[in-house]
């Protein structure tokens, strides 16, 4: 294990929070915070000895039906928030990794995660209408709010998304939701390469269609959704996944335009609707739960770009064990076979050396924790620019707050 | 924060002298007689007079005004068009640092769906520049165009199509900025979730205190395939607002839903024939797009809401002629207004959408109660009130008359959990109700981040945030001021 967790405090309330990152400044000791706890793996590591901190038992939920407002706190539950909406025939449109494994509101927002349909719905950064934080200083603070329009005031909320909790452990957070759409299904289509996927797939985002999700998947990839879900293909064969949701209208629509583009698969396309679609569209959001045993590297460029950039990294060479890509949003996730830090890292260097000539990067999202010289690995950084380093000073003088989370 | 600091004689003369070096010829002007129509924004009541105005046509310029500036501890801010709308752009003793002349679409990448523009690219120059293309900027501000997309960043713009669409800071991927001290940096990139703080969106909404944005990288968003506009006529105002609940509860997230009151009805009809009924209560106009498959049934389904929320009456436009005169009436309200009294006060506040029928009865009573005219024509979607009070300024106590009926609004809002401004910012004009929305803890996280931009508070001071510890006593001191002046 990387870091050894000698305290645990479980906050029972925002004021006992508070008295918790009181006591650790005072004690000039680091914390770590977390919920579900199901992505310990990703980012850096914390330093040995933290006190760790479970916001768990910072569950509720306040959910306003007729505004369409949601309130939930850090430690929520995401599976919870979906059952409570549902009964109202609502949902907050976010497909993050690990929901099966009692993901929380809290880490969604704190490690940025989102799923294949932020093509469609935005990621949790665009639902988010306001934040209360606990700050290092132990003060309790709000940005944004209730209502869904709001500028009175900097936006100190949409920056906490993806800082890991290091400018600020997340107490409650304000979403818009929607309501349910009628239809939701996939259609998928076997191809020859995850290039051959990729490519149809960016036809397919400049089309006048509006799909919610288009997902590339190496063939690799493709078996492990394959052992969870229906999708059509032999094993081992790439595939082209479009998410299709709305109106019933909108529903046949796709299928008919879908339908042109078969012949571009090898194999026959196949067209999942409910209640089968649920079943593939988790297994599609869970890829990154399935590989939770290799090093995982975010890719991000220019959509366009990116197909060019996905073949200069010769993933083959680099043992890449599965690959898929976020079309039209422009990321690619590649699971590297878990071995030595140090090679690791140079591979990862290089990738984003070549992404960097073409304004994107290449970053490790997550390793094992286990994996020896970890620490090598190049995660997430808070960013290059002077203002960057300033920001978590000013929040984080001692940089306590999830020490070591965001690595320098 | 506050009053200008008053830089030594020989300061200014440097200053003055080293600008002319910049900005030859009308490239800068110091006169008070051109000054003068720079001393407020479109809100008007807010004044003050700037120390000169300088058009830089390039970021190396700006950057040169900036340290000028800087190096004589004189306060400087950024102007897109002046149609802001809560005085934020009020250059009292400031160098005003115009965007004007740096209006290039500077480079489309239609298939990526991305373009970088100069800051003072007018909004929708923007999109009819990229409409061969497929694409638009969504943000669709009533202003769009006059102001910028400079000035669109400053303030976070919203309009009747960020319902469906998003706000300003939805559609803004990166950004070259001018620091206060003169430093450039770029801040986010055009590739999605690269790691680290999102500085992109601290600075959306930081109504030009944080540097000078002098370029932009926007996201452009594919057009419809088909639109259709529903006019729904109400002979209440509240069965208008249980209306706008009932469509979104039905799943239907229109690109649109404005309402629009009788006050406003008549004003417009008179201006503009927009063909709205003179004798409704309130109209809503709904617009739904999307696929050419689905827009029929939602239409269908929105007038079904309708229908349930007991509409006199709820039809489609006829054509795309009819559509177009809708939605101009719609956007020219407010000027339309300006022929019912010579001053107009607007508002911005956002409630929970469901308050609304309530929020709306208490104006009325307001306006009743004070003797003044309110006229209502708002995002009734977003919840998104602009309460309109019109006066004559000349007329005995009428100042006093609209601003209590003013400040009555501001709290029903805040009483609502509702939002001092959903799109026109905080400005000079709200700074003093930013106490009752926030905690001074609250204030201070805000305060943090503006020093890390802005650590000598040079770039638009004094405005959005209020001096720590004075709100109270500066509240009583300035409510008079954007009304009295």
């Amino acid at each position: 294990m990387a870091a050894v967790m000698e305290t645990f405090e479980t906050p029972a309330s925002e004021e006992e929070l508070a008295a918790v990152v009181r006591a650790a400044a005072a004690e000039g000791r680091a914390l770590v915070t977390e919920c579900g706890g199901t992505k310990r793996h990703y980012g850096a590591a914390p330093p040995d000895g933290v006190r760790r901190v479970d916001l768990s038992r910072l569950s509720s939920v306040r959910h306003e039906p007729a505004d369409m407002i949601l309130s939930v706190g850090a430690g929520a539950k995401l599976a919870e928030v979906r059952s409570v909406l549902a009964a109202h025939g609502q949902w907050l449109p976010l497909d993050p990794p690990f929901v099966a494994a009692r993901a929380s509101v809290g880490g969604v927002l704190a490690t940025g995660s989102s799923g294949p349909q932020r093509l469609g719905y935005g990621t949790a950064k665009d639902l988010l209408l306001g934040l209360r934080v606990v700050g290092a200083h132990g003060g309790v603070t709000k940005s944004g709010g209730r209502v869904v329009k709001n500028v009175s005031g900097y936006d100190l909320h949409r920056p906490q998304v993806g800082a890991f909790g290091s400018l600020g452990v997340i107490v409650e957070a304000h979403f818009k939701v929607a309501a349910r759409p009628e239809t939701s299904s996939l259609w998928a289509l076997p191809c020859a390469t995850l290039d051959d996927a990729h490519g149809l797939l960016l036809e397919i985002a400049a089309s006048a269609l509006r799909p919610v999700a288009l997902e590339a998947l190496d063939g690799a990839a493709a078996d492990l959704v394959r052992a969870r879900a229906p999708l059509p293909g032999a094993a081992g064969q790439a595939v082209a996944v479009v998410g299709i949701e709305g109106s019933r209208a909108v529903f046949e629509r796709h299928a008919r335009d879908l339908a042109t583009y078969a012949a571009r698969g090898r194999g026959a396309p196949a067209l999942v609707e409910r209640p089968t679609s649920d079943a593939l569209w988790e297994a599609l959001a869970e890829l990154p739960a399935m590989t939770a045993g290799d090093v995982r590297v975010r890719v991000g460029a220019r959509p366009h770009d990116l197909p060019a950039l996905l073949s200069a990294l010769e993933l083959g060479r680099e043992a890449a064990r599965a690959s898929s890509v976020r079309v039209g949003t422009g990321v690619a996730h590649v699971a590297l076979a878990a071995g030595e830090g140090a090679p690791l890292a140079t591979v990862v260097e290089r990738w984003h050396r070549l992404a960097s000539a073409r304004d994107g990067y290449a970053v490790v999202e997550s390793a094992p924790l286990d994996l020896p010289g970890r620490a090598r690995l190049p995660f997430g950084a808070p960013g290059a620019g002077r203002l960057h380093a300033a920001l978590r000073q000013a929040w984080d003088p001692k940089g306590l707050l999830n020490a070591g989370r965001m690595s320098p | 924060m506050g009053e200008p600091r008053v830089p030594a004689a020989d300061d200014l003369r440097a200053l003055l002298a080293e600008l002319r070096s910049l900005f030859p010829g009308e490239r800068l002007v110091t006169g008070a007689d051109e000054l003068f129509v720079y001393e407020c924004d479109a809100q008007r009541f807010d004044r003050g007079q700037p120390l000169a105005l300088v058009f830089p046509e390039t970021t190396e310029e700006v950057r040169a005004a900036v340290k000028a500036c800087a190096a004589r501890g004189v306060p400087f801010l950024p102007r897109g068009a002046g149609t802001g709308l809560s005085g934020g752009a009020v250059a009292r003793g400031s160098v005003l640092v115009s965007t004007a002349r740096m209006d290039s679409i500077l480079e489309v990448d239609v298939a990526n769906r991305q373009a970088w523009v100069g800051p003072g690219v007018v909004n929708a120059h923007l999109s009819r520049a990229v409409a061969r293309h497929g694409l638009h900027y969504a943000p669709d501000p009533s202003s769009q165009n006059a102001c910028t997309i400079g000035g669109n960043v400053a303030e976070n713009s919203g309009g009747p199509h960020t319902l469906k669409y998003g706000v300003t800071t939805n559609h803004i991927l990166a950004l070259e900025v001018v620091l206060p001290d003169g430093e450039v940096v770029t801040l986010g990139g055009a590739a999605a979730d690269a790691p680290g703080y999102d500085l992109v969106s601290a600075f959306v909404g930081s109504e030009g205190t944080f540097g000078i944005a002098t370029k932009v990288l926007v996201r452009l968003t594919p057009l419809p395939e088909a639109v259709k506009t529903v006019l729904a006529i109400f002979d209440s105002v509240g069965d208008a607002c249980r209306a706008v609940t009932k469509i979104l509860e039905r799943g239907i997230t229109p690109a649109a839903l404005e309402l629009i009151d009788q006050t406003t009805l008549r004003a417009v009809e008179a201006y503009i024939h927009a063909g709205f009924p003179l004798d409704a209560a309130a109209v809503l106009l709904i617009e739904v797009d999307g696929l050419a498959d689905d827009v029929e049934p939602q239409a269908a389904r929105v007038l079904e809401a309708c229908r349930a929320a007991g509409v006199r009456d709820a039809r489609l436009a006829r054509d795309d002629a009819e559509r177009a005169k809708f939605w101009k009436g719609r956007k020219q309200a407010f000027g339309a207004l300006g022929r019912l009294a010579p001053n107009a006060y607007l508002h911005d506040g956002v409630i929970p959408r469901t308050k609304l029928p309530e929020v709306l009865a208490a104006i009325a009573e307001v306006a009743a109660r004070h003797g003044v005219v309110i006229a209502n024509v708002f995002h009734a979607g977003d919840g998104n009130l602009h309460p309109t009070v019109l006066y004559d300024e000349r007329e005995a106590g009428a100042m006093e008359r609209v601003h209590a009926a003013s400040e009555e609004i501001l709290k029903l809002v805040i009483a609502t959990g509702g939002a001092l401004s959903g799109e026109h910012g905080i400005g000079l004009e709200k700074i003093a109700y930013m106490s009752s929305l926030y905690t001074e803890a609250d204030l201070d996280e805000m305060r943090r981040l503006r020093a890390l931009f802005d650590p000598r508070e040079l770039c638009n001071p004094g405005k959005v945030i209020p001096a720590p510890g004075l709100c109270v006593e500066t509240g009583e001191a300035r409510r008079k001021l954007p009304l009295g002046h």
